[in-house]
C-alpha cells in the first residue's frame, strides 16, 4: 500500500493547465522530492496532497483512502511552508503546543511532548521567545517541530529552505535528512534546488510545465536522465551539450559538430535502441551531452597515441571549490566545460587535448529531447 | 516695460469703467427670511420691483433672497449678522427676535426715519394696531418702532365641512352628545374647548369603523395640533390654552415668572392640552406646522389648528385630497377667570427689518414703500399671503377672496405676543424641551412647569430683568 | 590653486545649503501659517474665550470670570444628563458598528457573485451628506407616512414610535449611524483581513485549529490595529455627531436625543453664550482626548505584552 497516491491528477486555473495528468506514489517511509523550476506545478501538486487545492480531475489517496472530499484538517498530514508559518503573537512553546491543544490533548501530556520535541530539534533556548525575535532558521525549525509534534502519516515540505541563507540551508538539509531517518515517515519535499533534492531524497520526481518527466532515485536521475531537460536540470556544473550528427567513416563512428569530429566507440552505439544499423540516426539532428567531470584533459596530448583525443584551446578558467572548470574551445562556437582537479596548471590560451569518457556520453534527439543513449 | 505699463493702464481703465457701469447698472438688495410659502410669494412679487425702481429711481434694483428652514433660520441669521457677511439689507425676522436685534444694534431704529418721511409714517399708521405693535415695536407695545409689518399671521382652525354636514354623522353626534354638531362658520364663534372635545372624540375612529358612510381602512382622528419640540411649536400650540383661561406665561409688567407660568391654572391648561392627544394621530407629539397641514391634506384628521398664512396648500387640489371639503373657522376658546369667553391666541407673523449694515438704505425704503402699494397687497393675498393694512384686512373684498380670510380677520382682536426680549431663545429652549418631555409623559406637568419657571427666573435674573 | 578651488566649492555649497534651507522654509511657510491660523489660533482663542463671560452676538465687553463656566458646567446636572445621552449613543452606535462591520468584513472577505456590486452598494451611505441622511430617515421614520413604521406595522404588527417615542428615538439614531458607518469599520477590517498572509490561515487549518483559535491567534492580532483606529475615529465622530441628529429629531422627543453636541450648538448659536459654549467645547475636547488615549493604551497593551 502506498502512503500517498496521486492518480491522473489534472488541475486547471481558468484556462491555464497547472497540472496535466500527474501520477505519483509515495511509499511508506519514503522521502520523495518534487523538483522543477518555478511554475512547473510542484507546489500545486503538494497543495493538492495537503487538501489546500482541489484537483480538477483525478483522485488523491492517503493510506489507500480517497481523500478528495476531505479538508486539510481532516487529512492526517502536516505541512511546512516556504514562508515561516508560525502564530506571530504566541511564543515558541505555545506554537509547538498549538496542534496538540487543537486536538484537546491533556496539558501535562502537551508539556511532555513539547519538551521532547524541542530537545530533539534544539529549540530549548528559544522556547519562550516570540517568532519575530528568533532566527529564520530556528523559525523554520519550529515549523518542522509543529509538524513533528502531531506525528502525522505524511509530512509535506513546500520549499522550506528557500528563504534561508546558504550555510543555514546546508545545516537544515542535514537536520531534515536526520529527522526523516529517525521518524521513518513518508515525506514529500518540494524544491527547485537540485542539490537539495539529490541530497535528501529517496526518489525524485522531476517536473516540467505541469508534467512529471522522470521519477527515480537520485542516481538514476543523475546518470540516466530520460530527457535532455532532466540532464540539464541536475548536476553542477551543468552538463555540456553539443548539437551534432552521427556520421560513419568506414568502420568508425563520429559525432560531427561543424568542423569538429568526436570519435565514438562502436560498442557504445550497440546500446542505442536502433544500434549502429539505425539508418535513421545518421540523418537525425542530435544533441550530445556529457558532464564536465567526464571529460579528460591533457596538456601534452600531441605526444599521446590516442585516437579519441581532440585538440582545443583554453578559453578561460573558473575555479570552483577544490576543482577547476576549464572552458575549452574546440572550434569556433564549439565549447566544452571540463572539470579537473585544482592542481592542474592550465592557463588561458593554452593548447590542450580532451577525451570524452565513452561510458558517459549521452545522446538526445534534438527535436524531442528524448534520450537515445544514456 | 512699456508694454507692461500699457497693459496695466488698460486693465485699470477697464476696471474703473466696469465699476462705474456696475454702480449705474443695478443695485442688489439681499433679503433673508424663513423658507416657507408666504415668503415664496414675496419673492415672486418682488421681481416686479426691478422695473419699478428703474422708473422711479432711474436704475434697477434687484432683490436676492436667501431663505432658510424655520428650524435653523434664527441661528443662520444671527451668525450672518455677527460675521457681518453676507450683509442682509433687509430681513424678515420673527417678531420675538426684535428684542435681541434692536438691543444689539443689528437693525435700524425706525422712529427717526419715520419722523423725516411722512409717507412712511402714513404707511405705519395704516397698519392694524395689533399687528403694528407685535411686528413693529420693542419693547413690546411701546411707541419705539423697529420693523414694518410684513407677513401677518394668526392661527385658525381648518375643519372638514363634508364630515360636519354629513346627515348620518350629524344624527349620530346628536344622539351621542345631545347637541348639534357645529357646521357653519357662526357655529364655531362661541365654541368652547370643552364642548369641542366632544367633537374631537366623536370623529376619532378606528380602522373598520364607518366615517361619513364609508368604511375606514386605517384609523381616522379628531384633530391635529402642534406639539413638536422644534422651535416654538409646542409653545404656540399650548399658549392659547393659557391665555384663554385668563392665565399668562409671565407678568408682562414685572417679568415675574414664578407662580405665573407655573400657576395651578396653567398646570390644568397643560394637562388639558395633553389630554387632547387622545384624539390625534400617535405622531402628533411631534407635529410642527408642516405636519399639521400634511395630516389635514392627507385626510387623516377632521380638524387642524395652524398658522393661517400657510393655508393656501390645503385648498390646492394638487397638494390636498380634501381641498374641496375644508372650511377655515375660528379656533375654540376658553371661559376665562372672569367668566368671559376668551379666544386669545399667540400671534405669528413677521416684520420687515432693515439691517443696520446696509449701504442701500434709500433703495430699501423705496422697496418698503412699493411693497405697501395696494396692488401688491392684493397680489400677496392672492398668493396666500396675509397683509397688515387695517383697512384691507377688514374689507369685504379681502374677506371674500380666500376661504381662510374671514377667520384671519376675526382673530386679529385676540392676539398676544410672547417673550419679545433678548432672553427669548434661552427661555424658549428650556420651555420646549422640558414641556415636550411632559407631553411624552416623562415628566409631570406641574413639575415641568415648576422647572421651566425656575430656569426662566434664573435667566431673567442673570440678564437683569428681575432682581434676585 | 587647489585650496582656493576647494574653499570656493565649500563656500558655494554652504551658500547653497543656506539657500536650500531658506527655500524650504519659504515653501513650507504658507502651509504652517494656514495650519496655525486655521487650527491653533482658533483653538487657543476659544480656550481664552472660555474664561470670559462673552457673547459674540451682543456688543457687551467680555468680562473675565476665570473657571466659572467650567465650574458651573461640571456641577450642572443638565449637562451631565446630556453627556450621559452622548455616551450612550457612542457606546451603542460604535459597539453595533464594530460587530456589524467585522461581520460584513468576513462576508466580503469571501468571493461570491456580485461582490463588487454589493460592495459599492454598501459604501454608498458613507458618501452621503449627514444632513441628507438625516432628512431621508426623518421621512422614512415618519410615524404617519414613513416606510419603516409602515413595514414594522404590516410585517410584524408592532407599532414602534421610531422618532416619537422617547424610549426608542436614541436607538433609531443609533440604527441610522450604524447604517451609515458600519461599512467604514468593514473597510478597515477588510484591509486587515486582506493583509493576513494566506499561508498562516492554511497552516492553522492543517493544525486543525478551531474557528475561535484561528480568530484569536491569527485574525484578531492582524486586524486589531486597524480596528482600533476605526473605533477611535468612529468614537470621536459619533461623540460630536450633530447634523444627522439635528435634522432627524432636533434633540427630541423631549430630551431623548439631546446629546452634548446638540446642547453645545444651542448654547453657542441659539443662546449665544460664546464664553460658556467655548467651555463646553473644551470639556468635550478633553473627553475625546481621554477616550482616544484609552483606545491607544488598549492597543499599546498588546504591543507591550509581546515586547
Amino acid at each position: 500500500m502506498h502512503r500517498v497516491e496521486l492518480k491522473n491528477i489534472t488541475k486547471k486555473f481558468g484556462d491555464f493547465t497547472a497540472l496535466d495528468n500527474i501520477n505519483v506514489e509515495v511509499e511508506e517511509g519514503e522521502l520523495l522530492s518534487l523538483l522543477g523550476p518555478s511554475g512547473c506545478g510542484k507546489t500545486t501538486t503538494l497543495r493538492i496532497i495537503a487538501g489546500l487545492e482541489t484537483p480538477t480531475e483525478g483522485d488523491v489517496f492517503i493510506d489507500g483512502k480517497r481523500v478528495n472530499d476531505l479538508s486539510a484538517a481532516e487529512r492526517n498530514i502536516a505541512m511546512v511552508f516556504q514562508f515561516i508559518a508560525l502564530y506571530p503573537y504566541i511564543n515558541v512553546w505555545e506554537n509547538l503546543a498549538f496542534p496538540l491543544k487543537a486536538q484537546k490533548m491533556p496539558v501535562d501530556q502537551i508539556k511532555k511532548k513539547v519538551a521532547e520535541i524541542s530537545s530533539i530539534l534544539g529549540l530549548d533556548d528559544v522556547l519562550y521567545q516570540y517568532p519575530r525575535d528568533i532566527h529564520p532558521a530556528q523559525g523554520q525549525m519550529v515549523s518542522i517541530g509543529k509538524a513533528v509534534i502531531r506525528d502525522p502519516e505524511v509530512y509535506l515540505f513546500d520549499e522550506p529552505l528557500s528563504h534561508l541563507d546558504a550555510s543555514m540551508r546546508v545545516k537544515m538539509r542535514a537536520d531534515i535528512k536526520h529527522l526523516h531517518e529517525k521518524l521513518g515517515r513518508s515525506m514529500v519535499f518540494v524544491t527547485h534546488d537540485q542539490l537539495e533534492a539529490m541530497g535528501l531524497s529517496d526518489r525524485i520526481a522531476i517536473m516540467s510545465q505541469g508534467e512529471i518527466v522522470q521519477i527515480g532515485t537520485p542516481e538514476e536521475i543523475f546518470h540516466k536522465p530520460l530527457t535532455q531537460y532532466v540532464a540539464d536540470f541536475v548536476g553542477t556544473p551543468p552538463m555540456n551539450f553539443l548539437e551534432c550528427e552521427l556520421i560513419q567513416e568506414g568502420d568508425e563512428y563520429f559525432l560531427r559538430a561543424n568542423s569538429v569530429k568526436l570519435r565514438l566507440q562502436k560498442e557504445l552505439l550497440d546500446k542505442t535502441e536502433s544500434g549502429t544499423q539505425g539508418s535513421g540516426l545518421g540523418k537525425t539532428k542530435m544533441v550530445m551531452g556529457i558532464r564536465p567531470r567526464h571529460i579528460k584533459l591533457y596538456i601534452d596530448g600531441a605526444s599521446k597515441e590516442n585516437e579519441f583525443l581532440v585538440p582545443g584551446t583554453v578559453e578561460f578558467i573558473d575555479p570552483e571549490g577544490k576543482e577547476i572548470v576549464v572552458h575549452v574551445s574546440l572550434a569556433q562556437g564549439i565549447n566544452l566545460r571540463v572539470m579537473v582537479p585544482f592542481h592542474y596548471s592550465v592557463k588561458e590560451q593554452d593548447k590542450v587535448w580532451i577525451e570524452l569518457e565513452q561510458d558517459h556520453i549521452k545522446l538526445f534527439l534534438k527535436n524531442t529531447g528524448g534520450a537515445v543513449l544514456v | 516695460m512699456k508694454v507692461l505699463a500699457y497693459m496695466m493702464a488698460f486693465v485699470l481703465v477697464i476696471g474703473v469703467m466696469g465699476g462705474l457701469a456696475a454702480a449705474q447698472d443695478e443695485v442688489v438688495l439681499t433679503v433673508s427670511g424663513p423658507d416657507w410659502a408666504p415668503n415664496w410669494a414675496i419673492r415672486d412679487i418682488a421681481a416686479d420691483f426691478t422695473p419699478y425702481a428703474e422708473e422711479v429711481l432711474g436704475y434697477p434694483v434687484r432683490l436676492e433672497f436667501d431663505f432658510f428652514p424655520w428650524g435653523v433660520y434664527y441661528e443662520r441669521l444671527m451668525t450672518a449678522l455677527v460675521a457681518g457677511e453676507p450683509v442682509y439689507d433687509v430681513f424678515i425676522s420673527d417678531s420675538q427676535w426684535l428684542g435681541d436685534l434692536a438691543v444689539n444694534g443689528y437693525i435700524y431704529y425706525l422712529n427717526p426715519v419715520l419722523e423725516e418721511d411722512p409717507e412712511l409714517q402714513e404707511i405705519m399708521d395704516s397698519m392694524h394696531p395689533v399687528l403694528l405693535s407685535a411686528y413693529g415695536s420693542y419693547p413690546d407695545g411701546s411707541r419705539h418702532y423697529w420693523g414694518f409689518p410684513a407677513v401677518a399671521d394668526t392661527k385658525g382652525m381648518h375643519a372638514r365641512y363634508d364630515l360636519l354636514s354629513h346627515p348620518e354623522e350629524r344624527e349620530a353626534f346628536y344622539e351621542q352628545y345631545g347637541w348639534e354638531l357645529p357646521v357653519e362658520y357662526e357655529d364655531f364663534v362661541d365654541l368652547t374647548w370643552y364642548d369641542f372635545v366632544d367633537v374631537l372624540e366623536f370623529f376619532t375612529r378606528d380602522a373598520g369603523e364607518t366615517l361619513a358612510g364609508e368604511v375606514l381602512d386605517s384609523p381616522f382622528y379628531g384633530g391635529a395640533f402642534q406639539y413638536s419640540k422644534g422651535y416654538d411649536m409646542l409653545a404656540m400650540g399650548f399658549f392659547p390654552h393659557v391665555y384663554g383661561r385668563g392665565g399668562d406665561i409671565w407678568d408682562r409688567e414685572t417679568k415675574r415668572v414664578q407662580n405665573v407660568l407655573n400657576s395651578d391654572l396653567n398646570v390644568e391648561a397643560f394637562e388639558f392640552y395633553i389630554s387632547l392627544l387622545d384624539y390625534q394621530p400617535p405622531a402628533a407629539v411631534n407635529y410642527d406646522l408642516d405636519d399639521v397641514n400634511e395630516a389635514l391634506a392627507a385626510g387623516l384628521v377632521a380638524f387642524g389648528i395652524n398658522w393661517i398664512v400657510i393655508s393656501e396648500m390645503l385648498y390646492d387640489p394638487e397638494q390636498s385630497v380634501v381641498a374641496d371639503d375644508l372650511m377655515t373657522v375660528l379656533p375654540p376658546g376658553h371661559i376665562d377667570t372672569d367668566g368671559e369667553f376668551n379666544r386669545t391666541f399667540n400671534i405669528g407673523g413677521q416684520p420687515w427689518v432693515i439691517g443696520s449694515a446696509t449701504e442701500h438704505i434709500d433703495e430699501v425704503i423705496a422697496f418698503i414703500k412699493w411693497w405697501y402699494l395696494p396692488e401688491n397687497a392684493i397680489r400677496f393675498a392672492e398668493l396666500g399671503g396675509l397683509g397688515c393694512v387695517e383697512e384691507v384686512v377688514y374689507s369685504e373684498e379681502f374677506i371674500e377672496m380666500k376661504p381662510y380670510h374671514r377667520a384671519f380677520a376675526d382673530t386679529l382682536d385676540w392676539q398676544l405676543d410672547f417673550w419679545k426680549e433678548p432672553t427669548f431663545f434661552e427661555m424658549l429652549t428650556v420651555f420646549q424641551e422640558t414641556m415636550h418631555e411632559a407631553v411624552l409623559g416623562e415628566r409631570e406637568p406641574r413639575e415641568a412647569l415648576d422647572h421651566v419657571a425656575k430656569v426662566h427666573t434664573d435667566i431673567l435674573v442673570r440678564w437683569g430683568y428681575l432682581a434676585e | 590653486m587647489n585650496d582656493d578651488w576647494g574653499e570656493m566649492m565649500e563656500k558655494g555649497s554652504r551658500w547653497k545649503r543656506i539657500f536650500d534651507r531658506r527655500l524650504a522654509t519659504i515653501m513650507v511657510a504658507p502651509c504652517i501659517i494656514i495650519l496655525l491660523g486655521m487650527f491653533l489660533f482658533p483653538l487657543l482663542w476659544s480656550l481664552g474665550l472660555s474664561f470670559y463671560d462673552y457673547s459674540v452676538l451682543r456688543p457687551v465687553p467680555p468680562r473675565f470670570v476665570g473657571f466659572q463656566h467650567y465650574n458651573e458646567i461640571i456641577r450642572d446636572p443638565y449637562i451631565w444628563a446630556r453627556f450621559a445621552t452622548s455616551m450612550r449613543f457612542v457606546a451603542l452606535a460604535v459597539g453595533l458598528q464594530l460587530v456589524l462591520g467585522v461581520g460584513l468584513a468576513f462576508l466580503m472577505y469571501d468571493n461570491f457573485k456580485g461582490k463588487k456590486f454589493f460592495m459599492a452598494l454598501m459604501l454608498s451611505p458613507m458618501m452621503m451628506a449627514p444632513v441628507a441622511v438625516g432628512a431621508f430617515f426623518r421621512f422614512m421614520y415618519d410615524p404617519s407616512f414613513g416606510i419603516i413604521p409602515y413595514l414594522t406595522r404590516t410585517l410584524f404588527n408592532v407599532d414602534i414610535g421610531w422618532i416619537i417615542d422617547p424610549s426608542v428615538a436614541l436607538y433609531s439614531l443609533v440604527l441610522v449611524d450604524t447604517w451609515m458607518w458600519s461599512p467604514f469599520v468593514m473597510l478597515f477590517t477588510l484591509a486587515g483581513l486582506l493583509s493576513i498572509p494566506q499561508h498562516l490561515l492554511e497552516m492553522s487549518s492543517i493544525d486543525r485549529a478551531s474557528w475561535w483559535q484561528r480568530f484569536r491567534n491569527i485574525i484578531l492580532p492582524q486586524i486589531k490595529p486597524l480596528l482600533i483606529l476605526a473605533l477611535l475615529l468612529r468614537t470621536m465622530e459619533s461623540f460630536r455627531l450633530f447634523d444627522t441628529i439635528w435634522v432627524m429629531t432636533g434633540g427630541g422627543p423631549g430630551l431623548a436625543t439631546e446629546t452634548l453636541a446638540i446642547t453645545l450648538y444651542r448654547v453657542a448659536f441659539q443662546h449665544w453664550h460664546t464664553g460658556r459654549s467655548s467651555a463646553v467645547a473644551y470639556i468635550m475636547l478633553i473627553v475625546v482626548i481621554v477616550l482616544t488615549n484609552l483606545y491607544l493604551r488598549l492597543s499599546m497593551r498588546q504591543e507591550g505584552a509581546r515586547g
